[in-house]
């Protein structure tokens, strides 16, 4: 029996201003799911992500979020990260003085509240690193400092694969980057996907979602889901771009 | 499960602030006379010539004004202090045969264990005076000398006496005329040609009497083609009333020689801290200071390195972290003097609660020293609006044969950032600490592990219980 | 009489550096008669009185060259820029001393009211064989919403002797843009202050300068930030030869409660001689934490490889240095108006750089 592991209920968000970005949202994702996110520019769709991520400048102003049952709509970001929820981000911020590998086992042993020992840590960080073909030079590296904006992103799922969530976050991670960068990406996003978890993929491009498992495929227009289909909607869109969607609304 | 929470603590200072109550078994009168310093030199029994430099830096401090520049030193009031304390124990180079609150307090501070296991000898300084000095043997036969500032003036004097406050001119400023003419304690190194030095040599002040000075004096000369890293720490426990460390630390680095000369300074809040740090560079030689300040009420320090000789080399890696109360106003200066010169300045300052911390350099490029290169990078955070941060760089540059980069920022941490690193599990406060520790880290990584550690543990971040 | 104790650096720094203050400036007793002549001012109000300025917010450095032209004031001028007035044509004032009139103190005072945009420019000249004296003060008022750009052109002869200084307040989503150009006499110090008082405000402070021969120049700029979401940029671009001296202070000044600002400081010297003295301090204070405040110096040579580049296309080292210098001063030059100013500076820059041999 497939379990919810987040439900968003009429969703209204909105920045500090007043001006409302997301406007009634409904969004159920279950275990084993792919969902993807489609839409125009500046319909809501990073901003979705980050409001899912407890980003500080977003405010909901109605409706709620459950995560496994339990209403994280209130909790600040490092606990949802603990529950288990995570994001790839679109620009990753670059932390100076702190090597990617310091950096994980930090974050791992604050999401597990358990203390790992540094070998088997090791250890665990070079398979995974080897699986992205990512050079293991890269692990003494400070964080992002001076990584490529491909390189930011196979790092940002270097620590999808780590740290193992339950919900995962992909605001644009394929966008910039070239064919080998986006199959890494999806020889990463395939290691870390099975029937417990769930992905949440914003993207405009196919040359991720070709590869994977789709299950459903929403439309964001002007802060709301206007449309649900399957992958097929998203060769439609590609072919009609969104015109068919927008005109719906308001 | 239990979580080991991380946090950008004040610092951890409680091991820092236990006292031994009424340790000193004699002391000068408060204040500075001239019957107080031919005391303090009669009691050491020195030769003629120091009784007279000592005299001479007392007219010098006599006829000179305070700065009329950085923090307010209106709080001083050289007659309420105590210039010369002497501790009830003999100098030993061995441990067991101290006293054992004296000893107490250094095992506390873990300075006998570094010694076995990481470090070539060690110097302790209880008040003022040395109470403890051994050096490794094997180091003793290559003919290494760290020996107290004492006896170095009886048994090495020709040496001492040829360069002793020769970079440190008494009519300079007015604490280094009170350095001249009060000074006591303090090592005396000397690495003879071609040795290098494996483990770090390390001296350490302990200043324990209420109101009073510590006013020691370091010495070494590194001969030509040697290689030495010393490090020395300071701490005193917390009192009401102020205390004065005005030291004197004088380097020789002789041609083709590098000397690494670290500092964690982590006096109380009571302190005083104005010392002198001085470095003569000769041909193809090599200083690299590297400074940690944390502790005391007002700092006024500045790591200054003369470049005499060709190629000669400058690193100043430095953090400061001024917390409630605190000015600490620290920076470098260094002075091109020969052809082909390079210097690098690396600066980082954190300012929280209401601290005042001030970044204050000059750098002079003189007209002989063509083909010269400096870098300078410094760095400050801000972690609120109560606090200060300022940036006071001067360059003074007369030819044009030089290469001169100077970049300095200021901010604080970005909300972006903390997002990001709570995305990943950490609080706010951690996320904080993370960040902290590593704008730090330029100066954790120059030093010797041990040190790192204390760094670190200084700056409360306890991410050791996270990371290990 | 002499001006001292100006261009004092905001925090003291070692004495020794001589940095803290700028030397005294011997003038001479005032003695310009001419009329001023204002081009393109027939939209402002311009009043003839000496201008009462409050000196209350003004550093105290700043007060002295204000006491000391306002004593001996031969020029004053009130100009007001009306309410949405905006004016296409820079206003031109021309000072130009000669052998019957060789000092000149002025006292400026411009008021831009809401909604207005002008460019103004002030150009000081000297025709005379004598050696000449120049003290001038110009303070500016930008309020809110008005944009102003003042450009000051200090073009005197190679004996005369300068003390200008310009003060800004900038109001809610104002902006100035102050370009100083300081070009000529044996002796200048410029000072110029800025404080961004209202909200949104912006201020570009631009300096040019150019030191050859003997002469001798100290530079006091400063930015300081008062409201939120402000912003401010010090740029300074420098050629020094012969036996020339240059000491320039520059201070971005963050001010608790100046939240969102955003402050720059950055200066390029190029050195074409091994005599010359070049000192910097370049300070940033700051008393808030929501802020980004960045500076950055560079001097040197011109660069081994654009030399070499341009070589090989032709020119003489001569020329390839020439055109290094000018190309370093160009994005600021291209901000003077109006374009037969631009083009004297250029000339004036290829003059020095043409009898630098």
């Amino acid at each position: 029996m497939k379990q919810t592991l987040i439900q968003i209920t009429n969703l209204h968000a909105a920045l500090e201003s007043g001006e409302e970005l997301i406007k009634g949202l409904d969004l159920t994702i279950h275990n084993g799911e792919t969902h993807v996110i489609m839409g125009p520019n500046g319909a809501g769709k990073s901003t979705l992500a980050n409001v899912i991520m407890g980003h500080p400048e977003y405010h909901i102003t109605s409706g709620k979020i459950e995560f496994e049952q339990e209403e994280i709509t209130e909790m600040p970001t490092d606990e949802r990260a603990r529950k288990g929820i995570y994001m790839c981000f679109q620009t990753p911020e670059e932390v100076d003085g702190i090597s990617v590998s310091d950096f994980l086992k930090t974050a791992k042993t604050a999401i597990t509240g358990k203390q790992i020992p540094l070998m088997a840590f090791k250890k665990e960080l070079d398979n995974k690193m080897k699986l992205l073909k990512f050079d293991p030079a890269y692990a003494r590296r400070y964080l992002n400092v001076g990584f490529s904006g491909g390189e930011k992103k196979k790092n940002e799922i270097l620590q999808l694969l780590v740290l193992e969530p339950k919900l995962a976050i992909l605001d644009e991670t394929d966008s910039g980057l070239d064919v080998d960068a986006v199959k890494t990406v999806t020889d990463g996003v395939g290691h870390f996907k099975n029937d417990d978890n769930a992905m949440l993929i914003i993207s405009h491009s196919t040359k991720l979602l070709d590869e994977l498992q789709v299950d459903f495929v929403h439309v964001l227009v002007d802060g709301k889901i206007v449309y649900t289909g399957d992958r097929e909607l998203i060769h439609q869109i590609n072919r009609n771009g969104f015109a068919d969607f927008t005109h719906n609304v308001k | 499960m239990e979580r080991v929470k991380t946090q950008v603590e004040d610092i951890e200072r409680s091991i820092y602030d236990i006292t031994d109550t009424a340790h000193e078994s004699y002391q000068v009168e408060k204040g500075l006379t001239e019957a107080i310093v031919r005391e303090i030199s009669a009691s050491k029994n020195e030769p003629q010539w120091m009784l007279k430099q000592r005299l001479l830096s007392l007219e010098q401090f006599r006829k000179m004004k305070l700065p009329d520049w950085g923090p307010s030193l209106e709080e001083l009031d050289m007659d309420q202090i105590v210039t010369y304390v002497r501790p009830k124990a003999q100098m030993s180079d061995d441990w067991k045969t101290l006293p054992d609150d004296i000893r107490g307090t250094f095992d506390r501070l873990g300075i006998s264990k570094s010694e076995q296991d990481a470090l070539s000898g060690v110097g302790a300084q209880y008040d003022s005076e040395v109470v403890y000095h051994s050096i490794k043997e094997y180091l003793k036969k290559q003919g290494v000398i760290y020996v107290d500032m004492d006896t170095a003036v009886q048994e090495y004097e020709e040496i001492v006496k040829a360069n002793f406050m020769k970079l440190l001119p008494p009519n300079e400023h007015k604490f280094m005329a009170l350095h001249g003419a009060v000074w006591s304690g303090g090592s005396f190194v000397y690495v003879p040609e071609g040795v290098e030095v494996d483990m770090p040599l390390q001296s350490y002040f302990r200043l324990n009497a209420p109101g009073a000075g510590q006013f020691e004096h370091t010495l070494i000369i590194c001969d030509k083609g040697s290689k030495v890293h010393f490090i020395e720490g300071c701490s005193a426990p917390r009192y009401n009333v102020l205390n004065l460390h005005a030291g004197g630390v004088e380097l020789y680095v002789r041609e083709g020689a590098t000397l690494r000369y670290s500092t964690i300074e982590n006096w109380s809040k009571n302190m005083l801290n104005l010392n002198s740090k001085r470095a003569k560079v000769d041909k193809n030689g090599t200083i690299e200071w590297v400074s940690g300040t944390f502790g005391s009420h007002i700092t006024m320090l500045y790591p200054t390195s003369v470049l005499s000789g060709e190629n000669a080399r400058s690193e100043y890696t430095g953090v400061s972290f001024a917390n409630e109360g605190q000015f600490l106003d620290t920076g470098t200066k260094v002075i091109h003097a020969a052809p082909n010169t390079s210097s690098t300045i690396s600066s980082k300052s954190i300012s929280k609660n209401g601290g005042n911390a001030t970044y204050r350099s000059a750098v002079s490029i003189k007209p002989n020293a063509k083909n010269s290169k400096c870098s300078v990078v410094c760095e400050s955070l801000m972690m609120d609006r109560k606090s200060r941060s300022d940036t006071i760089p001067v360059m003074d540059v007369r030819n044009d044969t030089v290469d001169i980069g100077h970049e300095a920022k200021i901010g604080r941490i970005s909300d972006e950032s903390i997002f990001y690193l709570m995305s990943r599990g950490l609080n706010e406060e951690e996320a904080k600490a993370l960040i902290v520790r590593g704008f730090v880290e330029p100066v954790t990584k120059e030093l010797p592990l041990e040190y790192a550690v204390e760094m670190n543990q200084l700056i409360g971040l306890e991410l050791e219980g996270t990371i290990g | 009489m002499k001006l001292t104790h100006i261009n004092q650096l905001q925090m003291p720094t070692w004495r020794w550096l001589k940095i803290n203050e700028a030397e005294p400036v011997v003038g001479l007793a005032g003695n310009y008669n001419k009329t001023l002549q204002i081009q393109n001012g027939e939209k402002l109000q311009i009043d003839h009185q000496l201008p009462v300025i409050d000196d209350s917010q003004l550093p105290k450095d700043l007060r002295r060259n204000l006491v000391f032209t306002s004593k001996n004031a031969s020029v004053g001028r009130t100009i007001t820029i009306g309410e949405n007035i905006k004016l296409k044509e820079p206003v031109i004032l021309d000072f130009e001393m000669d052998d019957k009139n060789t000092a000149l103190f002025d006292l400026i005072r411009i008021n831009a009211k809401t909604g207005s945009e002008a460019t103004l420019v002030l150009r000081y000249t000297s025709k005379s064989k004598r050696s000449c004296f120049h003290s001038g003060f110009t303070y500016l008022e930008v309020e809110a919403g008005a944009k102003i750009k003042l450009i000051m052109a200090q073009m005197l002869s190679p004996a005369d002797r300068n003390a200008g200084a310009v003060a800004a307040t900038v109001g809610e989503a104002a902006a100035a843009e102050v370009l100083l150009g300081e070009l000529g006499s044996a002796q200048t110090t410029g000072s110029c202050n800025i404080e961004l008082e209202g909200n949104l405000s912006h201020a570009d402070l631009d300096g040019i300068y150019i030191g050859t021969g003997e002469q001798k120049q100290d530079f006091n700029y400063r930015i300081g930030f008062h409201g939120k979401d402000t912003e401010g940029n010090i740029t300074v671009k420098g050629a020094l030869a012969g036996n020339a001296k240059k000491v320039m202070k520059s201070t971005i000044d963050f001010i608790t409660g100046a939240s969102g600002a955003k402050g720059r400081e950055e200066e390029t010297v190029l050195t074409l001689s091994d005599r010359v003295i070049n000192l910097s301090a370049p300070l940033l204070l700051c008393g808030e934490d929501n802020v980004e405040g960045e500076h950055a110096t560079s001097t040197g040579k011109p660069d081994e490889a654009k030399l070499y580049y341009l070589m090989s296309r032709g020119f003489s080292e001569k020329e390839a240095r020439r055109l290094i210098v000018e190309a370093s001063f160009t994005p600021l030059m291209r901000k003077v108006e109006p374009q037969p100013l631009q083009e004297e500076w250029r000339e004036w820059i290829q003059g020095v750089m043409h009898s630098d041999a």
